[in-house]
């Protein structure tokens, strides 16, 4: 059946117009200008194509296959390191390089806390009665102060408090001042009135170290420590 | 008709060793044929056929036999006499928005002549008239199924269209005819 419902021929007809059609092919003939417009493909042979299409799909998927194992490793060698974001910390703000703690193998410095504790065990009996003896690890008494020691001053500056080792020969007694901080050193420094601070006391500002948000100029205040414990220059 | 010469030679086909004095001397006729059929003019259709000779010429190395040779020679020269029937009319301005079928319709009337007309008595010249008068696509199906004995699926491959198509447009094209060949009585 076709599209519009008639009955389709299977085989070729057999009606007059079918026999009429092959009556008509077979009349004919193709004419002698076709083979004389032929003629030069006729002399030769055609070329075979240089590559045959399996070849060039074989070809193509190599290709592919090869840049796809190419590719990444191009990728990984150029990958650039991770951009660190902004609001990290720059190295050395907030963060402290970390050292490899002793192990429990014997440690070799001498005083160690381990080395203690493996030399006095606790006794489980004593713990629970009389407690062990006090083993003093470090020196019973302050060392007696050397003249000319630098001892630590207080220093009071826009609200803000430092200590700052000062020589014996600076005059202990508080003193006024104003001083001149750039990036958060103490560059100079005059006394109340402006007069010159002396340079032993100056030397002892100047490793000071102050936030860098104080730059600028501030009137400070120096107080020498309250008790000096024997060594006095007073 | 031509599958029936297709077969002695199927072996060298697939071998795809085909010579092409072999297959022009085979395909001459049939495609000559074809050529004047869709075309309607004779000097048009030996300019279609060195076309279609030629791209057989240069197809030749390449075919690898997985069709029947008659059904890639007559792919090809369908495929050439198309091209060429649109740029004619693409040429005459007349193309408009119809389609390929409908400016078949319009192509030139080989049996229109004079003398052919007053010849036309007999059936046969009455059937190449009203051959000529069909549109393109079910003029080659019926005359690659009737004159060059083409199966179904051989000439949906040529024409590229599906083979229910092709059993319904020479059902058409022979309803066709047959109406033209009886009003010229």
């Amino acid at each position: 059946m076709n599209e519009a419902g008639n009955t389709v021929e299977e085989t070729p007809g057999t009606d007059p117009i079918a026999g009429a059609l092959r009556e008509l092919a077979a009349r004919e003939e193709a004419p002698p200008e076709l083979d004389l417009l032929v003629e030069p493909l006729r002399l030769v042979e055609p070329h075979p194509p240089l590559v045959r299409p399996a070849l060039r799909w074989a070809a193509a998927a190599a290709a592919v296959a090869s840049l796809c194992l190419w590719l990444p490793m191009v990728l990984r060698d150029t990958a650039l390191p991770p951009v660190p974001q902004a609001s990290e910390p720059a190295p050395g703000q907030g963060y402290f390089k970390l050292q490899p703690l002793p192990s429990g193998e014997d440690s070799e410095e001498p005083g160690a806390l381990a080395h203690l504790l493996r030399e006095s065990p606790p006794d489980p009996a004593q713990a629970v009665g009389t407690p062990p003896p006090l083993v003093i690890a470090g020196p019973a008494d302050e060392p007696p102060s050397v003249p000319g020691a630098a001892r630590p001053w207080t220093l009071e500056i826009a609200g803000r408090t430092a200590l700052v080792d000062i020589p014996e020969t600076v005059k202990r007694s508080p003193a006024g001042m104003v001083l001149t901080i750039e990036s958060g050193r103490i560059v100079s420094g005059t006394g109340p009135a402006g007069e010159p601070l002396p340079p032993a006391l100056l030397e002892a500002l100047v490793p000071v170290r102050l936030p860098p948000v104080l730059d600028g100029r501030f009137a400070a205040r120096l107080t020498p420590p309250r008790s000096s414990s024997g060594s006095s220059g007073q | 008709m031509a599958a029936e010469q297709d077969s002695p030679d199927a072996r060298t086909w697939q071998t795809g060793d085909v010579e092409f004095e072999s297959v022009y001397q085979r395909f001459r006729t049939p495609v000559w044929r074809l050529a004047l059929r869709m075309s309607g003019d004779r000097e048009d259709a030996l300019d279609a056929c060195q076309e279609i000779f030629l791209r057989v010429w240069k197809g030749l190395p390449g075919f690898r036999g997985r069709s029947r040779l008659s059904t890639w020679v007559f792919q090809i020269a369908w495929n050439v006499l198309r091209s060429r029937t649109r740029r004619r009319a693409l040429q005459a301005g007349r193309l408009g928005t119809r389609t390929g079928i409908e400016v078949a319709e319009f192509l030139p009337d080989p049996a229109a002549g004079p003398e052919r007309r007053a010849e036309a008595g007999e059936l046969v010249e009455r059937v190449e008239h009203g051959l000529s008068r069909l549109p393109d696509q079910q003029r080659a199906a019926l005359w690659l199924f009737e004159a060059e004995g083409l199966s179904y699926e051989d000439i949906a491959r040529v024409l590229e269209i599906p083979v229910g198509t092709v059993r319904s447009r020479i059902a058409r094209a022979r309803a066709a005819l047959r109406r033209l060949v009886e009003d010229e009585r």
